[in-house]
């Protein structure tokens, strides 16, 4: 067995209403990927940035590389040896990648030999086989290059151990496999490398060893063999969940929402949509399939009437609000989860009375006479809290203390409230774990059911199949064709992600059957 | 190689922290004062008696806390005003400016219609000094909200334009010409001036104070249009897609604000100063932005710092009256405000100097596990 890189002994970390960590023991070794894995706010996040010297632990003690230590800031970590890339990156848009990564190195200094730190820097990415263009400014990467330079930056660095707080939540599938390429190659290096993440499917493929937590407390350990889907929900799960059977269809109804021709223009003007169309009905799921940057979030934005369009039409029922309000069209029973939960769909800073309600706010039943009715509200936070087992330590305290899962329950018990016809949701299971996973799909089948239609902008396509009665697929901003769930097929769909029609994909099919 | 002084963000601080910081400031500022007054070759009595109208006088003396109180009104007042624009991240620093338009509305109504009865002329001063504030609030709202002008900018030169614009009519068209040459307007008339408390000379203004105290209060914890400016605050992001129109709020509120101040201008010309003058706002505007930035816009605590920024300037009044130079005094001021404001560090960040860690909460943590382990010692 090769030698412990780290290991945590008995952290405990209580947060105000919470005990994030309790008595958690860890230990990872050189060279290999190891999982942390654990429902939403089972502590994983905390445990890391204990780690990570973000947060001090009110007892327990770290051993890193055989040394005990203790850590007052990240800087001191990022001494140790220990560098964490979190789920929001931290970098300057108009900088290059070069200078992202020298910038705020020890190195760095008033005098910048750029030329050496270019060259330094392009050799520790040859060696871990980490591709970017040195030159390019940040703001042209995408979310996978941006990751690629935070790891990069931690490298330069000199960590020995990375951790990774839910690194493919954001990444589209093709850069998650990239993403483990590296890391494997580093791992092969001797860097110590700690994931977080949900996805199951990813850890059976990657991890060596695998922590598993549960409410703060240490719940199980497995290496090799012993990691398999089955042994690790068992770990994780307070109770087994059924995540097997098949979801009944929906019945379609009278259509609710209908995008007529529409184009809008996205970040830096480019068209985004180019001629959209399509019809969503009552009782049905609509998936919208599409690689990431295919004009999803412009459609869910121009849709919600948060973005405006260059031209076509836009119905809700037999309402014409092309050129509502965002306001307008929310009493006329739209619903949007957005993509981004922590700064658009939920504000970080504000508790969760005021978090439920955003977008109601104005409503009669929410007020009195005098001001925005607090003691109503008292009861809907208590309803949302009970509804929909949103854990919480304090309920006056700001949202952003909040896990990832509990956010997103949040917003959705306040854009279910409403009992929309039509809901747009934009990745709603981003970040959460299988239980909340399958909880927000229950509840936005519930709603199909209740006979609201149901716009679902997924990267899962193993989701999309399951959840929708149709499948919509998007390539650069335009419909490539819209599929029936009985006779989606995941090739097919794949294949028309990337530009092929529906009738080259039949040919295609066709040969390849004789 | 490691760096020397670092400094590291906190998570937000307890107010315990804040209160138990803003006391050490104070008292060091004391400490480095009573330094200062050896260093000038003042015996200990002298810098005792000097300390004393510093720091004591203006707060626990009867004569003092009046003094305090009629400064703090139209401090209180400012400071709500510049308070509203900070909540919505709006950096309006036009309370001066804003301030002084409202004393020349009001004193114009009063050089154009000095025989009009008390409540009409006291009522219709205030409205135009209400008008004059929203009127310099909406030169820096309309650029901002539709052509993404900076409002720090817009607001501090327009701070300029009001003053001047004073400066222009005390020594022109609005001359007292019995002001023996002086650049000052002629007294307010007797019937224009707010009721004052018996001969103390607090008057009705404070009772204003607080009553927008109570309001700002209200509009930003309970009300719907206070709701919609601590979203855009927090995130404009939230604030789209909660429908809220933030072109619309940047201009309500910085007219507002502007009202507000431009309030506060009638009520220091009605209530004390009675005729205007070029240093009838005295800087105080600024003051307010650093009252509203201490307190953290908080409405309480916005009262609480006014008055102690006002006993602060008065106490280097009284100084002066024991002997010691004006500009020792002022100085002594400045020590005191720097003290206060760079304290005020401590509570958004850890510092680290060598190896020592200074952070707030440490303290407080190591002060409540000491207290647990000798608990737990007697058990
Ligand atoms: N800074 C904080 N202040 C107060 N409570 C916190 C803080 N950070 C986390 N918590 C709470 O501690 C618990 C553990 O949170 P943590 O973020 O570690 O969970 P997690 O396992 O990373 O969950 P997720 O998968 O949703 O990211 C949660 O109940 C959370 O609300
Ligand atoms: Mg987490």
């Amino acid at each position: 067995m090769p030698e412990p890189t780290v290991v945590l002994k008995g952290i405990t970390k209580a947060f105000p209403g919470v005990m994030a960590n309790e008595n958690v023991d860890f230990t990872a070794y050189k060279g290999e990927i190891h999982a942390l894995l654990g429902e939403n706010g089972a502590g994983k996040s905390t445990l890391m940035n204990i780690l990570a010297g973000l947060y001090r632990q009110d007892k327990g003690e770290m051993i890193i590389e055989g040394n005990r230590v203790e850590f007052h800031s990240p800087a001191d970590a990022i001494k140790a040896g220990i560098g964490m890339i979190h789920q929001h990156f931290k970098l300057v848009e108009n900088f290059t990648v070069a200078e992202n990564v020298a910038l705020g190195h020890e190195n760095t200094r008033f005098f910048v030999n750029k030329k050496n730190i270019a060259r330094d820097i392009t050799a520790v990415a040859e060696a871990n086989d980490i591709e970017l263009d040195m030159s390019a400014y940040v703001w042209q990467l995408s979310v996978g290059e941006q990751q690629r330079v935070e790891i990069l930056k931690m490298l330069y660095r000199n960590a020995r151990i990375l951790i990774l707080d839910e690194p493919t939540a954001v990444l589209t599938p093709q850069e998650s496999t990239r993403l483990f390429d590296t890391l494997r190659e580093m791992a092969k290096n001797g860097c110590t490398i700690i994931i977080i993440t949900h996805k199951l499917v990813e850890v059976c493929d990657v991890a060596h060893r695998v922590t598993v937590m549960r409410q703060g407390k240490l719940s199980g350990i497995a290496q090799g063999e012993e990691i398999s889907y089955q042994s690790l929900t068992g770990m994780m799960m307070s109770e087994n969940i059924r995540l097997d059977g098949k979801v009944p269809a929906g019945k379609a109804a009278a259509a609710v929402l209908e995008v007529k021709d529409l184009f809008v223009r996205g970040f830096k003007g480019v068209q985004a949509v180019d001629g959209l169309s399509f019809t969503l009905h009552s009782g049905e799921i609509l998936g919208v399939a599409g690689v990431a940057g295919n004009g999803q979030r412009e459609l869910a934005e121009a849709v919600s009437g948060i973005r405006g369009i260059q031209s076509g039409q836009v119905l809700l029922g037999d309402a014409d609000v092309t050129c509502a309000s965002v306001r307008a069209r929310i009493d006329k029973g739209l619903a949007f989860v957005p993509e981004d939960r922590m700064d658009t769909g939920l504000v970080g800073n504000m508790n969760l009375a005021d978090n439920l309600l955003l977008r109601s706010y104005w409503n009669a039943e929410n007020n009195t006479v005098t001001g925005i009715h607090y003691a109503r509200m008292a009861e809907k936070v208590d309803q949302a809290i009970e509804q929909y087992e949103i854990a919480v330590g304090n309920k006056k305290a700001p949202v952003r203390l909040m896990s990832g899962g509990n956010l997103q329950k949040v917003v959705l018990a306040r854009e279910l409230a409403l009992s929309p016809s039509v809901i747009v949701a934009a990745y709603p299971v981003r970040g959460l774990d299988i239980g909340a996973t399958e909880l927000i799909y229950t509840l936005l089948l519930r709603e199909r059911d209740r006979g609201a239609g149901v716009l679902l902008l997924s990267e899962d396509l193993d989701a999309l199949l399951k959840y929708s009665d149709r499948i919509l697929v998007l390539y650069r901003g335009r419909v490539m064709g819209i599929v029936d769930k009985a006779q989606a097929r995941i090739g097919t769909i794949g294949m028309m992600m990337m530009g092929t029609t529906p009738e080259e994909v039949a040919k295609i099919e066709a040969v390849s059957h004789f | 190689m490691k760096r020397f002084l670092t400094f590291e963000k906190r998570s937000a601080g307890t107010s315990g922290g804040v209160l138990a910081i803003r006391i050490v400031s104070i008292a060091f500022a004391v400490l480095v004062t009573m330094l200062l007054l050896f260093v000038v070759g003042k015996s200990p009595r002298q810098a005792g008696s000097i300390l004393y109208s510093l720091f004591v006088q203006p707060f626990f003396s009867n004569y003092g806390v009046t003094d305090t109180i009629k400064a703090g009104i139209p401090l209180i007042i400012l400071s709500i005003g510049v308070s509203l624009a900070f909540k919505m991240k709006l950096w309006n620093i036009g309370a001066e400016g804003q301030m002084a338009a409202g004393a020349i509305g009001a004193a114009g109504v009063a050089i154009y219609f000095p025989n009009l009865p008390a409540l009409p002329l006291v009522l219709l001063m205030a409205v135009v000094s209400i008008a004059a504030g929203m009127l310099w609030g909406a030169i820096a709202g309309l650029p901002k909200a539709y052509l993404r002008t900076n409002e720090t900018i817009t607001t501090l030169m327009l701070n300029y334009i009001a003053l001047k614009l004073v400066h222009a009519l005390v020594l022109g068209p609005w001359r007292d010409p019995q002001s023996k040459g002086f650049p000052m307007a002629p007294v307010l008339p007797a019937q224009g001036w707010l009721p004052s408390w018996g001969n103390t000379g607090i008057h009705l203004g404070l009772l204003l104070a607080v009553i927008l105290v109570a309001v700002y209060w209200f509009v930003v914890a309970r009300n719907r249009w206070g709701y919609e400016i601590r979203v855009t605050g927090e995130s404009a992001k939230a604030a789209a897609y909660a429908g809220i129109d933030v072109k619309k709020n940047i201009v309500l509120v910085l007219v507002v604000s502007g009202a507000i101040c431009g309030l506060a201008g009638m009520v220091e010309f009605a209530g004390r100063a009675h005729r205007l003058d070029v240093n009838l706002t005295n800087g105080m505007g600024f003051t307010a932005v650093i009252i509203a930035w201490l307190s953290r816009l908080n409405p309480w605590g916005v009262i609480v710092m006014s008055l102690f920024m006002a006993g602060l300037n008065n106490g280097g009044g009284y100084a002066q009256t024991e002997g010691i130079p004006s500009a020792i005094a002022t100085m002594i001021q400045g020590i005191l405000l720097f003290s206060v404001l760079g304290f005020d560090v401590l509570t958004r960040y850890k510092i680290r100097i060598g190896g020592v860690l200074i952070d707030v909460d440490t303290f407080r943590q190591r002060r409540k596990s000491k207290a647990l382990s000798a608990g737990k010692g007697r058990e």
